[in-house]
């Protein structure tokens, strides 16, 4: 168990930079997850660290040791891939034991381990099976547990849960955690999945295009987005464009465009007067309303298309700028048509809206 | 600067390899340096000087003397239409593979009439001294830049050009200059011919000015065509009086090609059919081919191989990916017969089957004398007879290149195609052979290649004067009547074959580049399509696919008589005689040492063989096919059993036919071991035959099995080190990104291309003399080592780089489909580079690797224009030279005539090779385009 560090890493290959400038912390102790949409560099990132990459520029820390450009071989940090890679010729107890045996542990605390590490993962009855014999989920187990078995300083995980079904990713997400915690280990985990990094985390690094967009706590991330991208990627959520009116102390008024209704927002981030601002609106936060109130923070529209999804009514209705919103109604005791207009509220600490520095 | 960018290059270097690679590749590079670069290299170099002196002259020598080149009008317009051909070809590729215009399909024109302009400038018989030679170099190069900067600007210019239609008429232009050039020297050639060699008027000369009449036609149509034609240059109306061109020549010519009128110069005689009056027979119908200079024989027999060869190979493949019927798998397995088996030994097969010198051959003993449906018998000879068994063996190139690009195919596109209404010949025109056509050009190339550097078939027929004129013949004779070097003609055409094969080679690559095996990876397995047929059409394909096997398997069949029968030339009077006379013959004599003596090498071996692939489909049958990943302790085993298997046998085999046929301890007379009547009578016959010389006869017999023992163990030797460098080679490609990669790749396929004659010779000429100078004496080792001498390290040498390419790509297809993350995962683990590759790497790609190795030993078994250069005695030899020996041994030992022993050689290596290929080719399965090795 180790702090890892990454000072301003830049990663190129040729043209591309898929990692740029990167640096963060991960405690010991803490899952961190790098979080962002396939391509931004993600992988690339995590491969770095395990050593498959070496960086352009910047440093890598375990603890106080520099590893930046320590062979892969040497670093102790086990990563579970995307694809698993068992070795298809190897018994799962072959596997589990091979990083034992470069380790020269000897026999019989070879089969102990691996014995122990596989109970871990619920896959001591498969010591015998050969890789390909086994399901998905399973191989992904022993994929785990020949982590584990080495005492790894770091866990490294890239997309582990992305090959199995949904119901599946959901179990194993919460086993991943339970074990990552009782053994307290220092994990970075890999997805491009929101909800699987909310419910894993202890820490979140959202990228995109290479670059950090937002780091903090998932509860912070959720809440507090420090720009659109971030707001977007993080939940279901509305994109609208607005123009910014007036400013004041966290507080401002944004027009839609080409119509003369005013919507007031206590969340800001780098607002201009005059400017266009983007407007990150989630759907759950909305009220609909069937009558216009002019003092309620309102905007207009018309209902496309309703779609029953058992706890909540999905309503796309489209604003009079011509753009279309979202939103989930829960409380459904007046009904409501398609075709019908409506009106929208939404609480001003409910409207995310971002200056152009802070897209 | 130059130090900066070598820093540069060697930080790039370090960064991706690390110590363990980096040796692989140095390892690599080295063997293939000392083994081919610098040998090849010292010839092409000692080609270039006299006296120590810079010089072109024996080129200029060559081109000269018209033994060597003829710039005759028959030549000119055969070397023309094959231009053409070449240009529709290109043009065709080009339109294909981008969705514009392609480069390759200017270059290959412009580059073609650059080569005609340097012949014509640099050896008719105005530009002699070097000077003038000097000047025509400056003249082509000219001409070749000019082609380049118009290609560079048609490139450039193409985004824009169906936008901008007002750069049509440049465009035109263009386009239109090389290809006018092209005909124009065409036209001036024959002009000047004509002026020179008629002086009054004859059917030649009408002919001779229509076909002129025919060309001017042609530029004048195309002019006409290109001044009005509204739609894009690649639209077919472009080439429609292109076409007409061709065609109108072809048919113009065609009367002359079938008579047997000595067609229009000396020295360019078309005969295909010549009817030749015979006293025996009253006429017997001679099928020769051509007979013209070296250089202009050799193109020939090249082309019709190549054009035979890829009608055969293309439709076999599709026939096989596309359709479901009853016996395939058979046909499969046979199809692959020809792959590994050299042409040479199936040469003796054909020559029994069709082309015996006097017209005793099978064929005629079946259609003439036993049912008479031919009206005179019918003599295959000269090139024909070459281009004939060239074909019949180089097919498979093509056909395993087009059914692996027809396999891979991904069937929704073709499925699209037909949801869009295309059907039938449309979709095959349109989509399926468009798609295929980079693997097809690529077995076609390679077929011309292999055509142009193969020595050991003319060798077989060289009785016949046409085949004494073909690059490799050539060179080999002046090989052998320098004493072991080559000096001035000799060098020059060892350069020009070189040339030959490697602008070949160029074009593969640009065809299949580092390949993509990688199917699997890209979203699953598709299925190909086959379909289900009718019973009809079942019926037609199998008739079809039949008949054409059965021509295909002619050479194989040929030898296998030879090879059990001691007495194949039947007496043409007593007629009635279908098979070999011995057979029925021995079996019913009661002298069974005799008859196994007569038949027990052969026999043998192919007991031995059918024990080995019965055993086979055994562990087939039980086994599954190994799949390492599914249970690998009996891939392994398997793997084992192929691997050492053939080799073992075929060492045991051998000394088993060494008990059958003792080395004769109690001798007091021939008679008295049991040699029958036959033996005794034949050597009454001969007479001069002293019991001591008889001895030493049969003691030859035995000692085939020395011959057969020691081929196996080089190409043995020769495939552990394929194995271990060719590994290397293919994990340094597949696994790391350098610069130079390409050329690296390049280095370790080029062996394919490069004529065998070239590698031996450069190996024979750069080494013997400095290792007989290094350890002092001459140069046999074997008072060291028995039985090995210096030219056996030199061959193995040649076997390895010769057959490194199979394995290389057959192990760079397993390391394709083997995902990295797996050798990462144990690097991850903490497994240094070599632990990971010895435990992870190669137990993955064993399997691959193994397919690709046992090509390698096959066809190191039957490497024929190496063994040919650096062996010379019987001692030292090899089975393909033994059966270069035996064939042209027209005395009979122990009652057997050489040309049997040298076919009963011959289906041991034919059966040895099948059974090798067809476990190779189940392995690989969809990518057996690799068992080509491009
Ligand atoms: N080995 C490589 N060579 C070249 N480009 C690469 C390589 N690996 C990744 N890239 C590029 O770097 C970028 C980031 O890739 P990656 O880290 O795999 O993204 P992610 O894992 O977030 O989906 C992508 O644009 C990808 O094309
Ligand atoms: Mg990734």
């Amino acid at each position: 168990m180790v702090e890892v560090i990454l000072k301003n890493v830049t990663k190129k290959f040729e043209e591309v930079v898929a990692v740029d400038n990167v640096s963060f912390k991960v405690r010991e102790g803490e899952i961190l997850t790098l979080l962002g949409p396939s391509g931004c560099g993600k992988s690339t990132t995590l491969r770095t660290i395990a050593g498959f990459y070496f960086p352009d520029s910047g440093k890598i820390y375990f603890g106080e040791k520099d590893i930046t450009n320590m062979p892969p071989q040497k670093r102790n940090a086990a990563m579970v891939f995307q694809n698993y890679a068992l070795w298809p010729h190897m018994s799962v107890k072959d596997n589990v034991t091979y990083g034992l045996k470069l380790r020269k542990v000897g026999r019989e605390e070879q089969h102990r381990r691996a014995f122990d590490s596989l109970k871990m993962v619920q896959m001591e009855k498969f010591m015998d099976r050969m890789p390909l014999k086994l399901s998905g989920g399973q191989q992904q187990r022993v994929a785990v547990a020949r982590c584990l078995v080495v005492n790894p300083d770091v866990l490294l995980m890239d997309e582990p849960l992305s090959n199995l079904d949904a119901k599946l990713r959901i179990e194993t997400r919460r086993d991943i955690r339970d074990l990552v915690k009782e053994l307290d280990l220092t994990a970075i985990y890999v997805t491009h999945d929101q909800e699987e990094a909310l419910s894993i985390s202890d820490y979140i690094v959202i990228m995109d295009q290479g670059r950090i967009r937002q780091t903090g706590k998932p509860r912070e991330i959720w809440e507090h987005p420090e720009n659109a991208f971030v707001g977007t990627f993080i939940g279901e959520a509305n994109l609208l464009e607005f123009s910014v009116k007036s400013t004041q102390d966290g507080t401002g008024l944004l027009e839609i465009v080409k119509t003369n209704r005013i919507l007031k927002t206590t969340f800001i981030k780098e607002l201009e007067i005059g400017k266009k601002a983007r407007v990150v609106l989630r759907p759950d936060k909305f009220e609909v309303d069937i009558t216009e109130d002019p003092n309620a923070n309102q905007l207009p529209g018309r209902v496309r298309a309703i779609m029953y999804h058992g706890t909540f009514e999905r309503l796309t209705v489209r604003l009079t700028d011509g753009s279309d919103v979202v939103v989930y109604r829960t409380e459904t005791e007046v009904p409501i048509k398609v075709r019908q207009n409506v009106y929208l509220r939404v609480k001003p600490e409910h409207v995310l809206a971002f200056g152009p520095t802070a897209y | 600067m130059a130090s900066f960018t070598a820093r540069k290059y060697l930080k790039m270097v370090k960064a991706e390899f690390d110590p363990l690679s980096l040796f692989l590749l140095l390892s690599v590079l080295a063997f293939f340096i000392l083994f081919l670069v610098i040998p090849v290299v010292t010839i092409l170099i000692t080609a270039f000087i006299i006296d120590g002196q810079f010089s072109f002259k024996f080129f200029v020598d060559v081109f000269k003397n018209p033994i060597y080149f003829e710039l005759d009008i028959g030549s000119f317009i055969f070397i023309s239409s094959f231009g053409l051909v070449i240009f529709f070809a290109s043009r065709l590729v080009g339109t294909i593979k981008n969705k514009g215009f392609d480069f390759v399909s200017l270059l290959i024109p412009s580059c073609y009439t650059i080569v005609t302009i340097i012949i014509v400038l640099l050896f008719s018989d105005a530009l002699t001294s070097v000077p003038q030679c000097i000047f025509g170099i400056i003249l082509a190069l000219l001409f070749l830049g000019i082609g380049i900067i118009v290609n560079k600007s048609i490139k450039h210019e193409l985004d824009h050009f169906f936008l901008n239609t007002a750069l049509k008429p440049t465009l035109t232009l263009l386009v239109g200059i090389p290809v006018v050039t092209f005909l124009f020297v065409i036209l001036l050639a024959a002009s000047s011919q004509l002026l020179q060699i008629y002086d009054s008027f004859d059917l030649e000369l009408i002919t001779f000015i229509s076909m002129i009449g025919a060309i001017i036609v042609g530029i004048i149509s195309s002019f006409l065509y290109s001044q009005q034609f509204s739609k894009d240059l690649l639209s077919s109306s472009f080439l429609k009086p292109f076409f007409w061109l061709f065609f109108t020549c072809i048919i113009l010519m065609t009367p002359f090609l079938f008579s047997n009128y000595d067609f229009i110069v000396e020295g360019w005689r078309i005969n295909f059919f010549n009817k030749v009056p015979d006293p025996q027979y009253g006429y017997i119908l001679i099928f020769a081919g051509i007979e013209a200079s070296v250089l202009v024989n050799t193109i020939f027999v090249a082309i019709a191989t190549t054009f035979i060869s890829a009608i055969l190979g293309i439709f076999f493949a599709f026939v096989i990916a596309r359709y479901e019927f009853f016996g395939k798998s058979l046909i499969r397995a046979v199809l692959l017969f020809p792959l590994v088996v050299p042409p040479f030994v199936g040469a003796i097969g054909i020559k029994r089957m069709l082309a015996h010198p006097q017209g005793y051959s099978f064929f005629n003993r079946l259609f003439y004398d036993a049912i008479p449906i031919l009206q005179f018998p019918i003599i295959l000879k000269g090139l024909t007879a070459v281009i004939l068994v060239q074909s019949v063996h180089f097919y498979t190139l093509i056909y395993l290149n087009s059914l692996s690009a027809f396999q891979n195919i991904d069937p929704t596109l073709e499925e699209s195609s037909e949801n869009l209404g295309a059907s039938g010949s449309k979709l095959f025109r349109s989509i399926t052979f468009p798609l295929a056509l980079p693997g097809i050009a690529a077995g076609s190339i390679l077929t011309f290649i292999l055509s142009v550097e193969d020595l050991g078939t003319p060798l077989i027929f060289s009785g016949d004067v046409e085949i004494q004129n073909l690059l490799t013949t050539k060179v080999f004779t002046l090989w052998q009547d320098q004493l072991g070097t080559l000096q001035g003609d000799g060098l020059a055409l060892a350069v020009i074959l070189f040339v030959i094969a490697m602008t070949g080679f160029a074009f593969i690559r640009k065809y299949v580049g580092i390949r993509e095996y990688a199917m699997v990876s890209k979203g699953g397995v598709f299925n190909p399509r086959t379909r289900k047929i009718s019973i009809i059409p079942t019926l037609l394909i199998m008739v079809s696919v039949v008949l054409l096997m059965s021509f295909a398997l002619l050479p194989h069949i040929g030898s296998f008589f030879l090879s059990v029968s001691d007495n194949f030339t039947w007496d043409v009077t007593n007629s009635k005689h279908l098979f070999p006379t011995s057979i029925s013959f021995k079996l019913l004599s009661p002298d069974i040492g005799d008859l196994i003596r007569v038949i027990s090498i052969p026999t043998l071996w192919i007991l031995g063989w059918l024990i080995l692939y019965f055993l086979y489909r055994l562990l087939k049958n039980y086994v599954k096919l190994p799949d390492p990943n599914v249970n690998p302790k009996t891939a392994y085993s398997f793997l084992i059993i192929a691997f050492l298997l053939p080799v073992v046998i075929s060492i045991i085999l051998s000394e088993i036919s060494r008990i059958f046929i003792p080395p004769l301890e109690p001798i007091k007379d021939g008679l008295n071991l049991g040699i029958g009547n036959l033996t005794t009578e034949i050597v009454g016959q001969i007479g001069e035959i002293t019991n001591l010389e008889f001895l030493a006869a049969i003691k030859e017999v035995g000692g085939f099995s020395n011959i057969i023992s020691r081929t196996s163990m080089y190409a043995f030797i020769a495939m552990i080190l394929i194995i271990l460098l060719g590994v290397a080679a293919a994990y340094i490609l597949a696994r790391k990104e350098f610069p130079g990669k390409f050329a690296f790749d390049t280095l370790v396929t080029s062996p394919i291309a490069i004529p065998g004659i070239i590698v031996g010779f450069g190996l024979f000429i750069y080494y013997i003399p400095a290792l007989v100078g290094l350890l002092g004496r001459e140069y046999q080792v074997e008072e060291i080592i028995p039985g090995f001498y210096l030219v056996h390290f030199l061959l193995i040498a040649s076997f390895t780089v010769r057959r490194f390419p199979f394995t290389v790509r057959a192990a760079y297809a397993g390391l394709q489909q083997t995902h990295v993350t797996f050798e990462e995962a144990s690097t991850n683990l903490g497994a240094s580079n070599l632990h990971t590759i010895l435990r992870i790497t190669i137990p993955l790609i064993a399997i691959s690797v193994i397919a690709g190795a046992m090509i390698s030993f096959v066809y190191a078994l039957g490497e024929v224009s190496t063994s040919l250069i650096l062996l010379g005695s019987e001692a030292q030899a090899t089975i393909p030279w033994m059966i270069n020996e035996k064939n042209s041994d027209p005395l009979p030992h122990e009652g057997i005539l050489g040309v049997n022993e040298a076919a009963a050689l011959g289906v041991l290596l034919i059966l040895l090779q099948v059974i090798i290929i067809s476990i190779a080719n189940s392995i690989l399965k969809r990518r057996g385009s690799a068992l080509t090795g491009i």
